[in-house]
């Protein structure tokens, strides 16, 4: 006789996903926090093309933050399958979005820097 | 002059063909074609899952974490530059220090995916994980940088 209970409810007791799940979220809240400050700063100087990056970069942060608390969920069934899970296109999105990020974050602090050169 | 089986594991390593089969998980690799094979060119796709087999999915996931660490730090840095430029005031080198945060958070953001995917392929080669400097003077960059402003600081106070 077979239980009713699902059987990737109890593969693993080291918790891999919740714990990898929280890392994703702690990340996506990190990029929430750095795409804030990007806005932040390109609005002091009134640069929207900056604002409107930082307010992508805001909404693609939100959008991981939600893909992650609802993605780990679907990894027990592939692992109890032992399905590969690897996920080279989502480190490969957040991987290339952060360069983004990071690098209009220089761009701006240059054009800051450049400006109070000049005055 | 090398035999069969030295061109075979140089092969493995450079992802052309597949690994050994140990285990019953199942190698992801596909047939190597005749021109890689003939020139002996590494193959380096940037999706770790063409060489190798299916590892243990604890260490999948455990290098998945890394790579968010390291994205984190680079995170982290550029919201240290953003708000050394935003929130200090009255400090002379503040741009400076803004700078040099964002180029160590870019440099740290541009090395996570390659670092990541070189980790990913070690493993389901099951060959010893790649070696970073990275690590090391991100370390010492930050603590000079941290010397230098708090010398700055003190100066400024006076």
């Amino acid at each position: 006789m077979t239980s009713e209970q699902p059987r990737w409810t109890q593969v693993d007791p080291g918790v891999q996903q919740e714990r990898t799940a929280l890392a994703w979220e702690r990340t996506a809240i990190s990029a929430i926090v750095v795409s804030t400050l990007v806005i932040r700063v390109a609005a002091a100087n009134d640069r929207w093309p900056f604002i409107v990056l930082g307010a992508t970069f805001l909404a693609g942060s939100a959008a991981v933050l939600l893909w992650a608390s609802s993605h780990y969920h679907d990894l027990h069934e592939p692992i109890a399958n032992d399905h590969d899970i690897v996920q080279p296109r989502a480190a490969r999105y957040v991987g290339i979005g952060t360069i983004l990020l990071t690098s209009t974050a220089l761009v701006i602090t240059l054009l800051d820097a450049a400006e109070s050169l000049n005055s | 002059m090398i035999d069969l089986s030295q061109q075979l594991a140089l092969l493995r390593k450079a992802g052309i063909v597949e690994a050994e089969r140990s285990g019953s998980r199942t190698p992801i690799s596909s047939a190597p074609s005749h021109d890689a094979c003939r020139t002996m060119r590494p193959r380096r796709s940037s999706d770790p899952r063409t060489v190798g087999e299916q590892p243990d999915y604890r260490f999948t996931l455990a290098n998945e974490r890394t790579f968010l660490a390291w994205i984190r730090t680079a995170l982290a840095l550029a919201a240290g530059g953003l708000g050394a430029i935003s929130i200090i005031e009255n400090f002379y080198g503040k741009e400076l220090l803004g700078l040099t945060l964002l180029g160590l958070s870019l440099l740290t953001s541009s090395t996570a995916y390659r670092r990541w995917a070189a980790n990913e392929r070690a493993i389901r080669l099951r060959e010893p994980l790649p070696s970073s400097q990275l690590p090391k003077l991100l370390a010492a960059g930050t603590a000079l940088l941290a010397v230098g402003v708090a010398v700055l600081f003190a100066l400024g106070a006076q």
